[in-house]
Formats: structure tokens, C-alpha cells, sequence
């Protein structure tokens, strides 16, 4: 394809897909267009009805001018003629551009608007003209305003559609990904004999794959209530340092060769307010975190402590990292920052964002830090201290 | 028989189809990135290469369309879990000669690999 054709061929390509936001930005647009276009179509009649006034009046002055100069005796009031109520005697000098036409064959003595008129015309002219831009200006304003909210609106429904295909594409992945295996494995085993000492580690793979699913299924169905508000949770007073030497211990995420070290700094007796399952998930999601993006170090840590009224855990990885500006990015859902990772190690993106949403459900918080890409980062879940 | 390439991070699936193309009679080599797959094509060019699209680094997509660049026409299928029309027609518009879906049958893998060895002798 040329170079011209393809580029046509790929602005209709965008226009395809964004026709909505096209259709819906150009028809802002003309909007906002037609709306200034009224708004100075008015400001110019009312400045023709302006001019019309002025000269309305001088016509009238010179029906009355002409009216005077045939009468031997001219009153010493104007307002004694009947319908000259808007004018005055002036000098000549005085009388502006309606001199010439408003001499009513007085010596030196011309008619001219009053004061009062020309003061109600001019503040009639003014508030009309405020008026007009005073509303041209408010439409416009408006119209600019719900066409900026309506993009916005257009483009996080757009956003949003994407992050929900992704995250269709990653979960299918990952659910077909673990079948794939344990298909080809079976499929193997039904058709040929294996020596025992080659089945076992495949089994022992194939296990690995499963509880991926598991913990995957877990996650999809958590998020999804979370994301109805719909999960309940049973805080109740717990021995922290009992339920975090008993989670070490039956550790179900897979630590991929690593080594997980513990530091518990807890008061003997000492309880947070917490629901055990939800604080299951957090630390699973945590660790798996840690194992995905500990690079090639051996080593993750999970560390307790109590921060006078706040009990923290820290999960610890000497890994990859993140720059310490995108310390809320990593809680985002379906992001992942770094792609790097080996894709059995890949998730849905989902992970934290429950995690950070359970700990809030609990009443603490959960935060991220890193010193910079490549030099790990620490997770810290924060949980009320249970007095006791 | 031929020899084989396979670029597939997850580790079952790639020790299964060692396994199974080895049983085969074919000679089976696995690479679990794109990058290591390239560079060993510098040096010994296989009958078929089976490429995964979801992989860490380059992608299997990026990874096809340099293999043709570097004007190698040996044949080329692609594994993946995803079923969108638009990335099978990305693939095959990049060069690719097959697009098989996961989780794919073990038998009908081997049966489109015969296939793809026969049309290229």
C-alpha cells in the first residue's frame, strides 16, 4: 500500500472507531457555532433598533420644527404640544447632529432630545445589550460545558470498554492457559506410558496450574462482589501473630522457588479487628505480588508490627519496583506495570485492587512504596489495634 | 523426521508437546522467550517453528514479523489462548501459516503439524 493511501486507509481506520466521539465533538461544535452566531445576529438588531430610535426622534423633531416655524406665536413649553413630550429647546450649539433638521425658524434656537430620553434610550440600548451577550456568553458557556462533560463521559465509557476487553483477553488466558496443560497432560497419559520419575513432576505441575485456576476463580468472583458492595465480612478480634504463623505455614500461593522470611514483632496476645478469610485473601494476593515482581532475587519478606494504634504487616520484595510516583497506579484495576514477568506468572491485574478494597472494607488501609524500578517494593496492609 | 522448534513459557505446556513431538519421532527444541528463539535462528534453521503469542518480553506477534523480516520462509504456527478474529488475521497477515487456539488437541496439533511439514517439502 502507498503512502498517501495508507494514511487515508488509517484516518478512516480511526474515524471507524471513534465515530461516535467525532460525531458527537462536530455536533458541539456547530452547536457552540450557531449559538455565537445568535448571539451577535441579536447584538445587531438591537443595535439597528438603537439607531431606529434616534431616528424616529429625529423625524419627530422635524414634524415639530417645521410645525413651530409656521406658528406666529410658538409657546414658551414644548410640552404643551401635544406629543413633543421627548423634546427641548436648545441652543443650536447645543442640539448635536440634529441641528440643521430641527430649526424651527427661531433666531439661533433648535429642538433636541431630552435628557430624560436619551438617558432612558442609552440605558435601554445598554441593558438589551448586556442581555443578548450576557445569554450568548451563558449558552456558549454551558454548551462548552456539557460538551466537555459528555467527552469525558464518552471517553471513560471508551476507557472503561477497553479495560473490560483487556481484561477479558487476560482472563481468558489465564483460565485456558492451566486447562491447556492439564489437557495436553492427560491426553499424554491416556496415550502412552510414562516412566513414574517423568509423571511425577508433570503431576506436580499440573497441581501448580490448578491452584492457579483456584486462586484466579477466587479473585475473578471477590472482585465482582466488591464491586457490588456485596461481600461480607466477619471482623472479629484476632491473634495476629497466631493467624500469621499458621498462614506461613500452609502457604497456598506458589513462591516459584523463593524464600519467603518472616519477622513477626507482635506483642504476645496482641489482636487486630479483622475478618481471617479477607486477610487470607490480601496476603495471598500480596505475596503472589511479591513472587511475580521479585526479579530475580530469592528472597520476599513479611514483616509485623504495631504502630501504637495501628497493627501494620508489611510484604516485602527486592524486585522490579516502580517509580514512586506510581505508588497508587499499582492499586488500579486491571493495570499491571511491568510486562516482564513470565507468563505463568502473568495475572489479571486484579490482584491489588481487591486487595486495597478488602482492607478498606476492613477498616484499614493499604499502601504501596518503592525507592525506584529495580529496587523492590514494600506493600503495607495498616489494621486497628484491638485494645485489650 | 523434522526438527522443531517451540517458543512456550508455561512450563507443562512446553514439557507436554516435548514429550508428545519427541514421541513422535520429531527433534524438539524449547525456548521460553522470543529473544532466545531469534538468536539460536541464527544459527540453525528448523522445519517448523511453534511460537506462543503471549510471552514475556517480545511477543510471539512482534517475534513472527521479525523472523520473516530477517527472511527466514519456513513455516510457522501460532499457539495461543486468544480466539479474536483480529489477532489470528494479525498473525497471518504477519506471516504466520497456521493459528492454533489453546487448549488445543494433542492429536490434531501433531496432524497440522504433518500438514504444514508436507506443504513446505
Amino acid at each position: 500500500m502507498t503512502g498517501p493511501r495508507k494514511h487515508t486507509t488509517g484516518a478512516l481506520r480511526w474515524l471507524g472507531r471513534n465515530r461516535h466521539t467525532v460525531f458527537f465533538g462536530v455536533s458541539f461544535m456547530l452547536l457552540a457555532a450557531l449559538v455565537s452566531w445568535w448571539a451577535i445576529y441579536l447584538r445587531a438588531l438591537e443595535m439597528d433598533q438603537h439607531h431606529y430610535r434616534y431616528k424616529e426622534l429625529r423625524l419627530e423633531a422635524r414634524f415639530f420644527a417645521s410645525l413651530l416655524g409656521h406658528m406666529p406665536n410658538p409657546p414658551e413649553d414644548l410640552e404643551s404640544l401635544r406629543g413633543a413630550e421627548h423634546l427641548r429647546y436648545a441652543r443650536c450649539e447645543d442640539s448635536g447632529d440634529l441641528t440643521v433638521a430641527m430649526r424651527p425658524f427661531h433666531p439661533e434656537t433648535c429642538l433636541a432630545p431630552s435628557e430624560e430620553t436619551i438617558t432612558t434610550i442609552e440605558r435601554e440600548h445598554r441593558s438589551k445589550s448586556m442581555m443578548v451577550l450576557g445569554e450568548g456568553a451563558l449558552s456558549l458557556f454551558l454548551i462548552l460545558v456539557t460538551g466537555w462533560m459528555f467527552f469525558r463521559m464518552v471517553a471513560a465509557e471508551h476507557r472503561s470498554r477497553t479495560e473490560l476487553r483487556d481484561l477479558w483477553s487476560r482472563v481468558s488466558h489465564e483460565l485456558k492457559t492451566p486447562i491447556t496443560g492439564v489437557k495436553a497432560l492427560l491426553q499424554t497419559l491416556e496415550a502412552q506410558e510414562l516412566p513414574r520419575e517423568e509423571v511425577l513432576p508433570l503431576l506436580r505441575l499440573a497441581l501448580e496450574q490448578v491452584d492457579r485456576q483456584e486462586r484466579l476463580t477466587e479473585n475473578l468472583l471477590m472482585g465482582q462482589h466488591l464491586e457490588r458492595d456485596g461481600t461480607r465480612l466477619h471482623p472479629r478480634p484476632m491473634e495476629l501473630g497466631i493467624f500469621l504463623t499458621e498462614y506461613i505455614d500452609g502457604l497456598s500461593v506458589s513462591l516459584a522457588g523463593r524464600r519467603l522470611v518472616s519477622r513477626l514483632d507482635l506483642p504476645r496476645g496482641g489482636k487486630v479487628r479483622a475478618d481471617p478469610n479477607a486477610l487470607r485473601v490480601i496476603l495471598d494476593n500480596l505475596v503472589d505480588n511479591a513472587v511475580k515482581y521479585g526479579g530475580d532475587e530469592p528472597e520476599i519478606r513479611l514483616e509485623a508490627e504495631v504502630d501504637g494504634s495501628w497493627t501494620r504487616i508489611h510484604v516485602v520484595d527486592f524486585g522490579l519496583g516502580f517509580d514512586p510516583g506510581d505508588a497508587e497506579l499499582v492499586f488500579a484495576a486491571y493495570r499491571r506495570l511491568a510486562d516482564e514477568v513470565p507468563s505463568e506468572r502473568r495475572g489479571t491485574g486484579m490482584g491489588l485492587t481487591i486487595a486495597r478494597g478488602l482492607a478498606r472494607r476492613l477498616g484499614g488501609q493499604l499502601n504501596a512504596s518503592s525507592d525506584g524500578p529495580g529496587l523492590g517494593a514494600r506493600f503495607t496492609l495498616s489494621l486497628e489495634t484491638e485494645e485489650t | 523426521m523434522a526438527r522443531i522448534i517451540v517458543v512456550e513459557d508455561e512450563e507443562l505446556i512446553a514439557t507436554m508437546l516435548r514429550i508428545n513431538l519427541r514421541g513422535a519421532g520429531h527433534e524438539v527444541q524449547v525456548f521460553p522467550c522470543a529473544e532466545d528463539m531469534l538468536e539460536h535462528l541464527e544459527h540453525e534453521i528448523p522445519d517448523i517453528v511453534l511460537l506462543d503469542i503471549m510471552l514475556p518480553g517480545m511477543n510471539g506477534d512482534e517475534a513472527l514479523r521479525k523472523l520473516r523480516a530477517m527472511g527466514h520462509d519456513l513455516p510457522v504456527m501460532m499457539l495461543t489462548a486468544r480466539k479474536d478474529a483480529g489477532l489470528k488475521v494479525s498473525a497471518l497477515d504477519g506471516g504466520a501459516d497456521d493459528y492454533v487456539t489453546k487448549p488445543f488437541d494433542m492429536a490434531e496439533l501433531q496432524a497440522r503439524i504433518r500438514a504444514l511439514l508436507r506443504r513446505n517439502n
